[in-house]
């Protein structure tokens, strides 16, 4: 199997390219066959790595050759998998494949209908080669290939001028992050002399064998975590998410809720026996997590347009799945990106499904009453907003319920835990009722819109079809992570993060020893749970399962009081306190402190350096040197004379120099 | 390893088979000539001619793990000579497709035979060079490749231009020759041997302590550099350089520009690095001060030039300056001996040869492209290739492609040879030197890519007045745009092929008589 890893990428690649240059001239209204069948092609070898390695166990690689090498710098392009990249495989080619399918009812009739059918699949190879790639440079372009592919996307209406700007914005910001990847894989490669993780002479082996200095390692950390800001849409680079939406409504769904903006999350997964030696780097990771979860969830709260009010969400649960890796529970931080993918890709096409129903109406106060014209849409949307909002028994119930008593059950900064938890689960009331308010106010109570213009209907069936698989799946997913932290999804995971699952029972052993000299049976029972594998016990968990739940059906029922039974009403709420209502409706203010803070100062910046600088200094200079070098050559090319005698002339008087010189400086015997 | 074995009563034969298929090419193209009926001559000759160097090339195959010397160590098939021939082989095989159909279309007026006899032998020259373990074998070897090249220089022998550009490029040639010769016969005076080895090893150990010696060396050492500073086209003795490609026929161009000086920098490599290793702190300064010089003045002077040939002929200049660095950054450390350890710049002759390679696929398509253009009546001055790209997209492409690759832009490997010669010379400590090639190729993206903007964003005004179909050299140009665009990302694999070139050196040690446990195989 491992020969064929190159495949899994490739395919979408081919149809990319063919899509670009032949079915574009040939066959543009076709352009979706070659395209699905590709990702369908990769979906099913994705499942055969998944079978393979859930036999074996041991990772695939392929090395497929070298791209530069120079001095110890070696850039090999290699394919890797392992249990994360098998998971992130079939997650990444199954979404794919359903947004594939979904786009061909929803773009029908697209001007350009080839050209999303290029760019999409295009999409899907760098997403899977960032995926399968065995070093950190192969990541990184990966990492810049969905850059490029979003930005694409996202400014695939080039013709409308909010597309053009959200497109560049999401490119600009993003770069910010890379940055700060692109600086850690150079740290990484000073520090350990490769930058290929996996392996014998890999990152990770020669961190487990030496010994290198936490303040390196925290850097490190941070410098990967920048990019991870940036992709997977933190605090305080998430600006550009809410933006995307300005792309196809499935490239929302695929790119900027189910797989790029995992990518962060993927990557700090990915390097986590790093993490596992810096401490303070994950600290960072979970309070940033943290916040960005809350301010997502706070946001999402008041706005109207449908599409924005999942981009927030998706911005909040990415936050949680930040918190999760922030504190070392990174198999729950997978399995709720897994969870997140599915559950946020279903919404995010139901949503799709509304906007196409309602004929590109957004803003959802203009909806209302939609239950009856799509019932298809209704009930899928319905189970992934409470698989969202962590009802039991759905998929992101229990990926958050882990999150929580990860965060509560953190070994690494006990103090913080805490605190940590009681945002966490704050953000899970508020995502409960942001998500109901959404519910509501699209498919419950009367219609707002004028009913005689617009007819809502229900999409066609190549669009209901992948919601009702991914609500199905989004049903039936949780059972994987049951029982929780044990699951067959952690069984699975866990030789991932078998150095990092060691360091930190190292860590509770030390604490338990502690603890023996205070009272002996306690200590017992908890090193008799520690061989079992898993140290959280089952009181911890059902107390929290039990909270979670009150607090998630305590938002739907805010939420239910508010815009079904309008106890209160939500208007007049607003008035009266307007600081409030502006603040979460302008998203906290934060594209205006960054447009006064930033990107004021520096226009003016770059028209100053344009106009003194660039033009008159620089331009200046260049044009000197240029003229310069002009005039040179139209004097030397008078040298050449055509003379044959003039040209013997030039060879002997270059010899007699050459002779004479040498002998004069560097031959003793005229000296 | 299966050493050299010094006591084998005759020569080796089976070592020799790459150079001895190219001379029985030679020899089957004069007969074939002689009796292959005039209409079908030009499908066979090139035929032939074809199947001969891909025989060739396979059997450079089968000899590149020998490592061993045979003819009294005149003719060595180590690391260095497989890779030379390599880069020669692969030159030939595109000259023979860039020149069949140009050929072909003069065929009524120049015998076609004689083109592929010549070349033959040329290429068979440059082959000896590349495999010489002594001063005669590379005088015999530079001789036959320029004797060759002479001739087709003037090919067209009705075109003025040509027979002046042949004659130039013959009286020059002989001049140098000759130089060549008196630094042989010094470097032979001092050692009392023409064998490369002996030289190193006589000379090295004579010249510590004894003044005169070290004169007399010097001498030699200078006159050798002259003399193939002319073949490589080295500033200040490069002045034939753009007459004699611009008078030549395009396709010949192409070949002259890479074959014969694919010749002398093996030769340079075999005389200064094999031979005279031991004086590389004496040597490496010339060639790195005459290597800027000489980058510089082939890129300014390109910069006023109008007509392609002779911008790219003076742009051969440049990239001889360029190759140059990876000369000059080769670095033997104090104390003579054929110790591999002491050698600190051997990436230095690496980035050379693969710069060289490089370079065949760069130069030859330029010309390539421009022998297509001609084909169909334009001229060669930039106004003929204006607004090229709208009326025949795919030649201006190409074209692009290698104007770019000689500018040294990834990913194409004109930029991998550039790095790693700038890499070479970093290493050796001369960071001047590396700055100089950046300059200079700074200058260069000038003249190159004006060739590009004209072809893209200037209008046609000069159309194709024929109409021909030229198959073969359209698959050339095709197969070296695949080079440009492929060769560079897999640069890594065909370095470590050229970084063989050191067991040129412990072959060495073999033929010395040193002991043979000290053999390493690199």
């Amino acid at each position: 199997m491992d020969r064929y890893l190159v495949l899994i990428p490739l395919l979408p690649l081919l149809a990319s390219g063919f899509n670009l240059l032949v079915s574009r001239k040939y066959f543009p209204e076709k352009a979706h066959i070659f395209a699905i069948l590709s990702v369908a092609g990769s979906f099913i070898l994705s499942l055969l790595v998944f079978r393979e390695i859930y036999d074996n166990e041991g990772p695939l690689h392929q090395h497929l050759w070298s791209w530069i090498a120079s001095g110890r710098f070696h850039a090999e392009i290699g394919l890797f998998a392992d249990q994360l990249t098998a998971v992130m495989l079939v997650m990444v080619t199954f979404v794919s494949l359903l947004v594939h399918i979904y786009s061909v009812g929803y773009m029908h009739g697209d001007a350009s209908f080839y050209r999303f059918f290029s760019w999409l699949p295009l999409f899907v190879f760098t997403m899977l080669v960032l995926v399968l790639a065995d070093n950190y440079l192969l990541i990184f372009f990966g990492w810049e290939g969905v850059g490029l592919c979003s930005y694409l996307l996202i400014g695939y209406y080039y013709k409308r001028r909010s597309a053009g700007n959200a497109a560049k914005k999401a490119f600009i910001v993003n770069r910010i992050g890379d940055v700060g990847f692109g600086l850690g894989i150079m740290l990484i490669f000073t520090t350990f002399g490769t930058i290929s993780f996996a392996g014998e002479h890999g990152v990770f082996s020669e961190l487990s064998h030496g010994d290198y200095s936490t303040k390196t390692l925290t850097a490190i950390g941070l410098l990967l975590f920048t990019g991870a800001v940036g992709k997977s849409a933190q605090f305080p680079l998430h600006v550009w998410l809410p933006d995307a939406m300005e792309g196809p409504t499935p490239v929302s769904a695929l790119i900027h809720a189910a797989t790029m903006v995992t990518a962060g999350i993927y990557l700090v997964a990915r390097s986590n026996p790093i993490y596992m030696q810096a401490p303070d780097a994950m600290m960072v990771v979970a309070v940033i997590g943290a916040f960005t979860a809350f301010m997502g969830a706070t946001i999402a709260t008041v706005q109207n347009d449908i599409k924005r009010v999942v981009a927030y969400s998706t911005v909040s649960q990415l936050g949680y799945m930040a918190l999760a890796l922030g504190v070392g529970a990174w198999v729950t931080a997978i399995f709720h990106l897994v969870a997140h993918a599915f559950f946020k890709a279903c919404l995010f096409l139901g949503s799709g499904s509304v906007i196409h129903g309602m004929h590109e109406e957004q803003d959802i106060q203009k909806m209302g009453g939609l239950r009856k014209f799509m019932p298809i849409t209704f009930w899928t949307f319905l189970i992934a907003s409470l698989a969202n909002a962590g009802v039991f028994p759905f998929a992101g119930f229990w990926s958050k319920d882990e999150i929580i008593t990860g965060a509560w059950e953190s070994s690494i900064f006990p103090r913080f835990g805490d605190l940590l938890t009681v945002v966490a689960l704050v953000t899970a009331f508020i995502s409960a009722y942001y998500m109901f308010r959404l519910v509501f106010l699209t498919f419950f109570g009367k219609p707002r819109f004028d009913e005689s213009k617009i007819h809502p209907h229900e999409s066609p069936s190549i669009m209901t079809l992948p919601l009702v698989i991914l609500a199905a799946v989004t049903i039936v997913f949780g059972a994987v992570g049951y029982p929780p932290d044990a699951g067959r999804f952690h069984k699975f995971l866990e030789p991932v993060f078998a150095t990092a699952q060691h360091h930190e029972e190292a860590v509770i052993a030390e604490t338990a020893t502690h603890e023996e000299e205070a009272g002996e049976t306690g200590a017992v029972a908890e090193a008799a749970e520690h061989e079992e594998g898993h140290h959280i016990s089952n009181e911890t968990i059902i107390t929290f399962a039990v909270i979670s739940t009150i607090l998630a059906l305590g938002g739907i029922l805010l939420s239910w009081l508010v815009f079904m039974k309008r106890r209160i009403d939500p208007v007049a709420f607003a008035v009266d306190h307007p600081g409030l209502y502006n603040f979460l409706y302008k998203k906290w203010y934060i594209d205006e402190v960054y447009n006064a803070e930033v990107v004021f100062p520096m226009r003016r910046l770059a028209m100053y350096l344009w106009q003194i600088i660039d033009v008159k200094v620089i331009d200046g200079t260049l044009m000197g040197v240029a003229r310069g070098f002009g005039d040179l050559s139209q004097g030397l090319r008078t040298l050449q004379t055509g003379l044959v005698r003039n040209y013997a002339l030039a060879i002997a008087l270059g010899m007699v120099l050459i002779i004479g010189i040498y002998f004069a400086a560097f031959s003793s015997l005229f000296r | 390893m299966d050493l050299l074995n010094l006591d084998l009563s005759g020569p080796q034969w089976g070592l020799v088979w790459p150079q001895l298929i190219v001379f029985l090419l030679a020899v089957v193209l004069v007969f074939a000539d002689a009796f292959i009926p005039k209409h079908r001559s030009f499908e066979m000759l090139t035929g032939i001619s074809i199947v001969g160097y891909l025989l060739a090339l396979g059997a450079l195959y089968w000899q590149h793990d020998k490592h061993a010397a045979t003819f009294q160590g005149s003719f060595r098939a180590d690391g260095l000579t497989v890779f030379l021939s390599l880069i020669i082989l692969v030159a030939a095989i595109f000259s023979v497709l860039t020149s069949a159909n140009y050929l072909k279309d003069y065929g009524e007026r120049v015998p076609i035979g004689e083109y592929y006899i010549l070349l033959a032998f040329s290429v068979l020259g440059a082959l000896l060079v590349s495999s010489a373990g002594d001063l005669i074998t590379i005088f015999v070897g530079i001789e036959l490749t320029a004797l060759a090249t002479y001739v087709l220089t003037g090919y067209t022998k009705r075109n003025a231009q040509a027979v002046e550009g042949a004659l130039k490029y013959f009286l020059l040639g002989i001049f140098a020759s000759a130089i060549l010769l008196y630094g042989m016969a010094w470097a032979y005076g001092l050692s009392g041997s023409t064998g490369l080895d002996n030289i190193r090893a006589n000379v090295g150990a004579a010249v510590e302590g004894q003044e005169w010696f070290e004169a007399s060396v010097l001498l030699a050492l200078l006159l050798l550099i002259v003399g193939l500073g002319f073949k490589i086209a080295a500033v200040p003795f490069h002045m034939w350089t753009p007459d004699a490609y611009e008078g030549a026929p395009t396709p010949v161009t192409a070949y002259m520009s890479v074959i014969p000086k694919a010749a002398g920098f093996a030769a340079m490599i075999r005389l200064l690095v094999q031979g005279l290793g031991p004086l590389s702190e004496d040597w490496r300064w010339l060639i790195a001060v005459l290597a800027v010089l000489t980058m510089m003045l082939g890129n300014i002077v390109a910069l006023s030039q109008r007509n392609l040939k002779r911008m790219l002929a003076y742009s051969s200049i440049a990239h001889t300056g360029y190759m140059m660095v990876g000369l000059a950054a080769y670095r033997e450390g104090t104390g003579f001996g054929n110790d591999l350890e002491n050698i600190i710049g051997t990436r230095g002759v690496s980035a050379l040869l693969y710069y060289m390679l490089a370079y065949v696929f760069m130069n030859i398509g330029a010309f390539a492209v421009l022998t297509w253009i001609q084909a169909r009546g334009r001229g060669v001055t930039l106004d003929d290739v204006s607004g090229l790209a709208s009326t025949d997209p795919l030649p201006a492409a190409a074209m692009a492609v290698f104007m770019v690759s000689l500018m040294g832009i990834p990913p194409l490997i004109g930029f991998y040879a550039k790095y790693y010669v700038i890499l070479a010379a970093m290493e050796a400590d001369m960071l001047w030197l590396a700055i100089a090639v950046v300059l200079a190729s700074g200058i260069s993206a000038y003249f190159y890519l004006r060739v590009v903007a004209v072809m893209y964003f200037s209008s046609s005004d000069v159309t194709n007045t024929r109409s021909v179909r030229t198959p073969l050299l359209n698959a050339s140009i095709i197969l070296l745009v695949i080079g440009n665009l492929v060769l560079g990302l897999f640069s890594a694999g065909i370095v470590d092929l050229s970084e063989d070139w050191t067991n040129a050196l412990t072959v060495a040690q073999t033929t010395d008589g040193a002991d043979a446990a000290q053999v390493t195989n690199p």
